[in-house]
């Protein structure tokens, strides 16, 4: 049988699979809970997701959320905060309380068979936290020195100023998850517990369990930890939209760098509306992956960078999009007028080949989502939070398949607007400027390290 | 007590058999006729599945004249062959909705796809025509010298504490290429010809210095065969492949010095020279770690970021290599902590471990993180792949992914305590303070 190299091998038949269970039942106090049994190791992942994330932060705040999520596992029932992670890393179990824009996770991976004694421990800080003086004090001290030390990540910087320019101060996303020095400096230890009163209740998150466990030993489990836990608070949320800011260039200024960090793009409509399967394909085809036009121009043409890509970015009641890449400080300017290109060319209409492509790329990648117990829950969260219908894995591969040219094309037409985009640059601005001089949309004015304009 | 104590040993070991029970990974390993080394293991929990190759070559393969080569050659990996044009690579992966990445380091290259399963033989056809007929011509080396000098930039040069680890290994090694980092230099990339790459190549891009390791839902025979069809006519290598064999002399006197970098707190970096991956003293040096950094009652963080609050961040880590290698500690001082405060304090706990054995509760609770760590390495059937690669290249026990945790247990509290005293010693040490650009002191006229 001699082998014809020349001819690139194909599959003769497509894949089965069969997407993992979901069972989906409330605890007697109404908790929420999705679980999917999967035994390939004798690992449990569990995510109490709260409604409490960074956009609730009160203006004067910035950092709040982020902060009770630091002090929230410092210590809790019987255990101060030594004694708490000794017990934890005694049974090799790792419980974390992890914070984004939207939510507030309390996450927990254990051995199966530390699984009860996990919980416990689980639902005392849950339950029971307590919150001392001194371990607020300390975590609050941590969190300063961290943004101190963030002014030294120029990628981090950039990513800041972004957000803050194009979302606008008055919204309830500008802010980064941990807030700034002069907000988080304000906070005191009553408001972190004055947090957990008023976000952390059973009718304001649900729980997501995915490993080995069944949903019978897992409701019952929780049943008895949390049959008393029924108490309800407070949460309001309303979604201010600022005012266009006018410039289109923002740079912050950072001596020295080889590098300039570039984000740039626009606020867009929000998840979850009859476009998100056109638009995931467009980025496909945008800068969504390595061989995406913006990647395939500004690295492998180019050479000027390790890697570019763009994103549609969405939180749950906001989104935005954005391309991001780090080039060599001389190409700055170069690197934002192929950028510039390519989001203006997106808007002439992609190919049949470049759809087939995403299509095919997206369609057979499906089932590499489900393999992980992170991804699974991952999944599941995003299925909660963006409020998808009950048949959305089920229908996933179906809803990409039916995306036309002319869906793409309309996303492109309704979603891309390449005269709002907004740059940041963060770099050495005696390079950088130069360059500027010579492009046409240079309309510059400098911020600083927090994304505030200093000059114009 | 006696009793006890015994009934305490049968729970642990009836424990551990339960998890290896559960997590057995079963594998089929052999040669090729041109010595190229296969590892098969079959998981059909999800229909994907990793093909990937780890070549027995890193960065110190390399002369000192040309760091940063191995990596470099890692980049031209992907710009194809006689049936694979230019820049077709990546997107042949991602049409079959796969996905691909590669890295380098000290001492292999290792390659991966994941695929969905049904296009196993499109994964082998891949690797195949790179190890059989790689072509590289002039604008793909000139594009990757551009995208390679970016790496660099955008890992080491534009980060905060970037080039930490390279400043450490200079200083800690004095004659093993252990001393420069794989990423090198970009100045040696750009003096390379094209014929020196394919000179690289030929040497140490053969079957014989290989190992194929795919995971994930196969058929344990039609891959074989698929295998042999795809493999077999890749002729074995016929150069003489360099390793080096410069032995890193040992240490008489501590090395102490002080780099200065755009960075708002000093970092303190403590590296000790320890022997290589794989000998009993490592495994002690490796638990040592665990008890040092791993979570928050762990002895570095409980008593420098919680209790004395003398640093906003520190951690262990093992470097283990193929040559002996380091363990290595460091430290971010908190705002208003100086880099000598933080020394002494770090000094102070690896002191303990040298003077005191460590208490019961200690030594269950590092058995338990150890085990938690072990079931936790093989999550993915691309991490699994990459796991029995690196135990058959670098052990030369496959086997070693079901029971290496045997070899964790077996270390007492007393050879813990021999470890430290063997080698976590001042003459045997690196101390390097990483500091603001802001202290550094001004420079006489030179």
């Amino acid at each position: 049988m001699s082998l014809n190299r020349a001819v690139k091998p194909f599959p003769k038949e497509e894949i089965s699979f069969s997407l993992p269970e979901i069972e989906n039942f409330c605890l007697s106090n109404g908790l929420r809970v999705l679980h999917v049994k999967k035994d390939t190791l004798p690992i449990i992942n569990i995510n109490l997701v709260f409604y409490a994330g960074s956009k609730y932060d009160p203006s004067g705040r910035k950092g709040l959320a982020n902060l009770f999520g630091m002090v929230a596992d410092e210590g809790a029932g019987i255990y101060d905060t030594l004694a708490l992670s000794d017990e934890l890393d005694t049974l090799g179990t790792s419980l974390n309380i992890n914070r984004d824009s939207d939510s507030i996770y309390y996450s927990l991976q254990t051995l199966t068979e530390h699984y009860a004694k996990s919980l416990d421990l689980f639902c005392d800080v849950l339950l029971s936290p307590r919150f001392e003086d001194a371990a607020f004090e300390r975590e609050k001290r941590k969190i300063l020195t961290r943004i101190l030390q963030i002014k030294d990540a120029p990628d981090e910087l950039a990513d800041i100023a972004f957000e803050r320019i194009i979302y606008g101060d008055d919204n309830p996303y500008s802010h980064p998850v941990f807030g700034y020095a002069d907000t988080v400096q304000q906070i005191n230890n009553a408001e972190v517990k004055d947090f957990y009163k008023n976000f952390i209740f059973p009718s304001n998150g649900f729980l997501v369990c995915v490993g080995n466990i069944t949903a019978d030993h897992l409701k019952k489990s929780f049943e008895d930890k949390l049959n008393t836990w029924t108490i309800e608070g407070t949460n309001n949320f309303t979604l201010v939209n600022s005012k266009e800011t006018a410039p289109k260039i923002y740079l912050l200024h950072k001596e020295g760098t080889v590098q300039s960090e570039i984000r740039c793009g626009h606020l867009t409509c929000k998840r979850n509306e009859m476009d998100y399967f056109p638009k995931s394909i467009l980025n496909m085809i945008l800068g969504g992956q390595f061989s995406s036009r913006i990647n395939l121009n500004l690295r492998e043409d180019k050479g000027y960078t390790y890697g570019a890509l763009s994103r549609f970015n969405y939180h749950k009641d906001a989104a935005h999009f954005y391309v991001s890449t780090s080039v060599g400080a001389e190409n700055t300017a170069n690197a934002l007028i192929e950028i510039d290109k390519e989001i203006n060319k997106i808007k002439d209409g992609i190919s049949g080949e470049e759809l087939k492509f995403a299509k095919s790329s997206m369609i057979r990648k499906f089932p590499s989502n489900f393999e992980t117990l992170r991804q699974i829950s991952v999944n599941l969260i995003g299925k909660v939070v963006y409020g998808l219908k009950n048949d959305y894995f089920n229908t996933y591969i179906d809803s990409i398949l039916k995306v036309t040219k002319e869906d793409v094309n309309k996303a492109a037409a309704d979603n891309i607007f390449p005269e709002n985009i907004k740059y940041v640059i963060t770099g050495d601005k005696n390079i950088i400027r130069p360059q500027l001089k010579n492009i046409m949309f240079a309309d510059v004015v400098e911020i600083n390290s927090d994304g505030e304009v200093i000059e114009g | 007590m006696r009793k006890k104590m015994a009934l305490t040993i049968i729970l642990i070991v009836v424990l551990i058999s339960t998890v290896s029970a559960q997590t057995k990974i079963n594998f089929t390993e052999y040669d090729l006729d041109n010595g190229l080394h296969v590892i098969l293991h079959q998981d059909n929990t999800t229909p994907i599945v990793a093909v990937t190759v780890m070549y027995h070559v890193g960065s110190k393969n390399e002369q000192a004249d040309r760091t940063g080569f191995a990596h470099f050659f890692e980049h031209l990996m992907f710009e194809g062959s006689p049936n694979i044009n230019r820049g077709e690579y990546f997107k042949i992966v991602q049409h079959a909705g796969g996905e691909l990445n590669a890295n380098t380091s000290f001492d292999r290259t290792f390659y991966y796809e994941v695929f969905p399963s049904n296009q196993l033989k499109l994964g082998l056809w891949l690797e195949s025509e790179r190890m059989l007929q790689l072509k590289v011509d002039s604008t793909g080396v000139e594009t990757q010298r551009g995208v390679v000098k970016e790496e660099r930039s955008q890992s080491l040069d534009n980060q905060p504490y970037g080039k930490l680890w390279e400043e450490t290994f200079k200083r800690a090694y004095t004659v093993h290429p252990y001393k420069w980092m794989p990423i090198g230099s970009a100045q040696y990339i750009d003096e390379a010809t094209i014929n020196e790459f394919m000179e690289f190549y030929k040497t140490y891009y053969v079957p014989d210095n290989a190992v194929l390791s795919i995971a994930g839902d196969i058929n344990i025979n039609e891959t074989k065969t698929l295998i042999e069809k795809y493999f077999a006519e890749i002729p074995s290598g016929t150069k003489n492949i360099y390793v080096p064999t410069v032995v890193e002399p040992e240490k008489t006197a501590e090395v102490r010095d002080s780099v200065y970098d755009n960075v708002q707190l000093p970092a303190v970096v403590h590296a000790y020279n320890i022997p290589s991956l794989g000998s009993e003293d490592y495994y002690a040096i490796d638990m040592l770690t665990t008890l040092l950094s791993n979570g928050q009652s762990s002895k570095l963080y409980k008593t420098l970021v919680d209790k004395e609050q003398k640093a906003l961040y520190v951690g262990a880590f093992p470097a283990g290599l193929e040559d002996p290698g380091l363990f290595v500690t460091v430290g971010i001082a908190n705002a208003g902590v100086d880099a000598s405060s933080l020394d002494e304090s770090i000094d102070e706990i690896i002191e303990d471990t040298r003077n005191d054995l460590i208490t019961d509760s200690e030594y269950k609770k590092l058995r338990n993180q150890v085990e938690s760590q072990f079931v936790n390495s093989n999550t993915t059937v691309a991490g699994i792949a990459e796991n029995l690669a690196n135990y058959y290249m670098f052990y030369d026990d496959t086997n070693l992914i079901n029971n290496e945790l045997d070899r964790y247990l077996k270390v007492s509290k007393e050879d813990i305590q021999k470890a430290a005293q063997k080698y976590l010693k001042k003459e045997n040490r690196v101390v390097l303070y990483y500091l603001p650009n802001s202290l550094k002191p001004i420079e006489e006229g030179k």
